[in-house]
C-alpha cells in the first residue's frame, strides 16, 4: 500500500541530535533560542499548523513562480506601466524602497530559526521560510529592475537601506529590531505572528486589491503571490506562542504588545496613505481603517484570543489612532515631500475630501483645516510655504514625527529622562514600549539627534537631503503638479464675487 | 445550509473561519467544496473582486475529494496554497483535508 504524506510526515521533520561532546546549552545558547525559563521538553508540543514537505514545496513554489513570471512578462510586453495613474505608481515605489530589503532581512531571520530554534520541527520549517524570503527579495528586485527604465526611483528597491532617508531609518529600526536583533522566540512572536499573520495582509492582500482595481495587475499579482508564502510560514508563530503561553505568558503578551504598536505605526505610514490618498478615488475598495478592522481586528486579534492573549492594554488608543494617525502621516509626507524618494499624492480634491469625511467623520475638523492652509498657499503662488525648512522632532522608539500618532488635539508632549538624555515619544504607548527595555532603545539616535550632533553638514535642509541620499531625480514632489488645488481657487473666487 | 454572499464592506462576524483566496476558478470550486464539506453550516462568501473570503462559523472543512469533484480533475490540497494568500482562524492541514477553526 502506498504511504500518504500523513503516514511519514511526523518521522521526517524532527531529526535531532543527542550531543555527546558539546553541552546542549553551548550548541543552543538561550541568547539565540530565546527559550530561557522554558523546559526543554516543552518544545515537543510544538506542532506546525500548516504542514509542508520538501517535495510539495518545490512543486508548489515552481508553479507560483511561473505564474508570476507569465503575468509580468505579458504585461511588460503590453506596456501596461505607462497607463498607470501616477499616484498609484508612487505607492509601488514606496513599497519597493521600504520593503524589498526587509524581505532580505527576513532571510537572515529564518536562517537563524534553521540553526537555533529550540525545536527541530521549527528548524525544519525555517528552511522553507528562508527559501520563501529569498524568493520575495528576488521577485521585488526583478520587478523594480524591469521598471528602472521608466523611473530611477525603482533603484531604491536596492538602494534605500544603504541610505539615511528618514522613513527608511524608521522602518529599518523596527525590522532590525524584530528580525535581526531578536532571539528566535521573540523574532517569531514579533515577526511571524504579529507582522506576517497580521499586518502584512494589509499591504500584500488588501492594498494588492486596490492595486488590481487601479490596473496594476503586475504588482498586485506579485504582492498576493508573496503573501501565499507568508500565510504558510507565518504559522510558525502559533506553536511558539502556545509553548511560551504555557511557561511565560507575561513575556508573550509583552512581546506581542510592543510589536503590535510598532508595526501599526509603520503600516500607518506606508499602507495608510497609499490606501486613503494615493489609490485613485474610483478604485478604492475600502478605507485603511476598514481594512484594518477586517484584517487586524476581526481576523488577527481573534486568533490571538484563542491562545489566551489579551488585547493590548492600549486598545482604545490604538482604535483612536486608526482614525487619525495615517492622516497625520499623510500631511507630513506631503509637506516633507523633498525628503522622500517617491512622489506624493495630496489626495484632498473636493471629491476625495468628501470620501475622507464619509469614512472618517472627524477628518475635516482634525485635518481638513490644515489642508486648507496648504491650499491657500498653493493658490496664492506660495509653494515655498508648503515646503519644510527644518526637520520635525522624532520619537525615540518609532523614529516617526511627534504628533503623528493621534489627532492634532492630542499633542501633549510625552518624554522621559534617562542618563541625562531626554527621550521624546509620539505617544504614551511608545513611551511604554521604551520602558519595557530601556537599554534596548536608549542608544538609538534619531535623525534629529544626528543633526544636532553635527553629523549632517551643512546643517540645513539641503545638507539633510544630501545626507539622506536624496538626489534631484528621485526627490518627491506632488504627483499631480498641484493641479488638484485649482478647483478650490475658482470656488473661493465664486463665493467672493457673490458676497 | 445556505451560501450567503455578504455585502462587500460589511464587518465580518468574528466567529467566521476559513480561507481567503485570489479570485478565479479555484476560489469558485472552493466555495462549492466548502458547502459540501460543511453540510451543517452556512457558508459566507465575501467577494472583494481581487480576493474572496470563504467562511463558515466556528469550523470550516475542506476536503481534497470535494475539491477535485468541483474542479473536475486531479488536484492536491497542497496546491491550494498557490491561490491562498491568507485565511481566518487556526489551521490544521492533512493531505486529504484542511480545517480552519477557533477552539473557543
Ligand atoms: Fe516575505
Ligand atoms: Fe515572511
Amino acid at each position: 500500500m502506498l504511504l500518504t504524506q500523513d503516514d511519514w510526515y511526523e518521522t521526517s521533520r524532527d531529526l535531532d541530535w543527542t550531543f555527546s561532546y558539546v553541552d546542549r546549552a553551548a550548541a543552543f545558547p538561550t541568547e539565540w533560542t530565546g527559550a530561557e525559563g522554558i523546559p526543554e521538553d516543552a518544545w515537543e508540543a510544538w506542532e506546525e499548523p500548516f504542514r509542508v514537505s520538501y517535495r510539495d514545496y518545490v512543486r508548489v513554489q515552481r508553479e507560483k513562480e511561473s505564474g508570476v513570471k507569465a503575468v509580468s512578462n505579458a504585461l511588460q510586453r503590453a506596456g501596461s506601466y505607462d497607463q498607470l495613474p501616477a499616484s498609484h505608481v508612487a505607492a509601488s515605489q514606496m513599497h519597493m524602497g521600504l520593503i524589498t530589503m526587509v524581505e532580505y532581512m527576513a532571510v537572515t531571520m529564518q536562517s537563524r530559526f534553521c540553526r537555533f530554534a529550540p525545536s527541530p520541527k521549527w528548524r525544519n520549517l525555517g528552511v522553507f521560510g528562508l527559501l520563501d524570503e529569498t524568493r520575495h527579495t528576488q521577485l521585488s528586485l526583478r520587478f523594480s529592475h524591469a521598471l528602472l527604465k521608466h523611473d530611477t526611483r525603482f533603484d531604491w528597491a536596492q538602494k534605500a537601506y544603504h541610505t539615511n532617508q528618514w522613513a527608511v531609518v524608521a522602518a529599518k529600526n523596527l525590522f532590525d529590531d524584530i528580525m535581526l536583533n531578536a532571539d528566535c522566540v521573540e523574532a517569531c512572536l514579533a515577526s511571524n505572528l504579529t507582522l506576517e499573520h497580521g499586518f502584512s495582509n494589509i499591504q500584500f492582500v488588501a492594498l494588492a486589491s486596490d492595486a488590481m482595481a487601479a490596473g496594476d495587475v503586475n504588482w498586485s499579482n506579485l504582492l498576493s503571490s508573496i503573501q501565499t508564502d507568508e500565510a504558510r510560514h507565518a504559522q510558525q508563530g502559533f506553536p511558539t506562542l502556545e509553548v511560551v503561553m504555557a511557561h511565560d505568558p507575561g513575556r508573550a503578551q509583552r512581546i506581542v504588545d510592543v510589536a503590535f504598536w510598532r508595526a501599526s505605526r509603520i503600516f500607518q505610514t506606508l499602507t495608510g496613505p497609499a490606501m486613503d490618498y494615493y489609490t485613485p478615488l474610483d478604485k478604492r475598495k475600502m478605507s485603511y481603517k476598514e481594512f484594518m478592522l477586517e484584517w487586524i481586528v476581526d481576523q488577527h486579534e481573534r486568533v490571538l484570543e484563542d491562545y489566551g492573549l489579551k488585547r493590548p492594554w492600549y486598545w482604545d488608543d490604538f482604535l483612536y489612532s486608526l482614525d487619525n494617525g495615517q492622516h497625520a502621516m499623510q500631511l507630513g509626507l506631503w509637506f516633507y515631500r523633498p525628503t522622500l524618494f517617491w512622489n506624493t499624492s495630496a489626495g484632498v480634491s473636493r471629491d476625495e475630501r468628501a470620501w475622507l469625511n464619509d469614512k472618517y467623520p472627524q477628518w475635516e475638523e482634525n485635518w481638513g483645516v490644515l489642508w486648507d492652509e496648504v491650499i491657500r498657499n498653493i493658490n496664492a503662488g506660495h509653494i515655498d510655504r508648503t515646503l519644510p525648512e527644518t526637520l520635525p522632532a522624532l520619537c525615540s522608539v518609532t523614529q516617526l514625527p511627534l504628533g503623528t500618532a493621534m489627532s492634532r488635539d492630542r499633542l501633549a508632549p510625552v518624554s522621559l529622562v534617562r542618563d541625562g538624555r531626554v527621550h521624546h515619544f509620539d505617544s504614551e504607548i511608545s513611551k511604554w514600549c521604551f520602558e519595557q527595555e530601556p537599554e534596548r532603545y536608549a542608544g538609538h539616535r534619531t535623525v534629529v539627534d544626528r543633526f544636532i550632533g553635527g553629523e549632517i553638514q551643512p546643517m540645513d535642509l539641503p545638507g539633510a537631503l544630501a545626507w539622506m541620499g536624496l538626489t534631484p531625480d528621485v526627490m518627491g514632489d506632488d504627483t499631480d503638479g498641484y493641479r488638484w488645488a485649482r478647483e478650490y481657487a475658482t470656488e473661493s473666487k465664486a463665493t467672493e464675487s457673490k458676497a | 445550509m445556505t451560501v450567503y454572499e455578504l455585502d462587500s464592506d460589511a464587518p465580518l462576524d468574528p466567529v467566521l473561519v476559513g480561507p481567503v483566496l485570489r479570485s478565479g476558478p479555484l476560489a469558485d470550486a472552493v466555495i462549492e467544496a466548502v458547502s459540501d464539506d460543511n453540510p451543517d453550516r452556512d457558508v459566507y462568501v465575501v467577494d472583494r473582486d481581487d480576493y474572496v473570503r470563504v467562511h463558515t462559523p466556528h469550523e470550516c472543512r475542506l476536503t481534497w475529494r470535494s475539491l477535485e469533484e468541483h474542479l473536475g480533475g486531479t488536484f492536491q490540497l497542497s496546491a491550494l496554497e498557490i491561490e491562498m494568500p491568507s485565511f481566518k482562524g487556526r489551521m490544521r492541514s492533512r493531505s486529504q483535508e484542511y480545517m480552519w477553526f477557533h477552539s473557543e
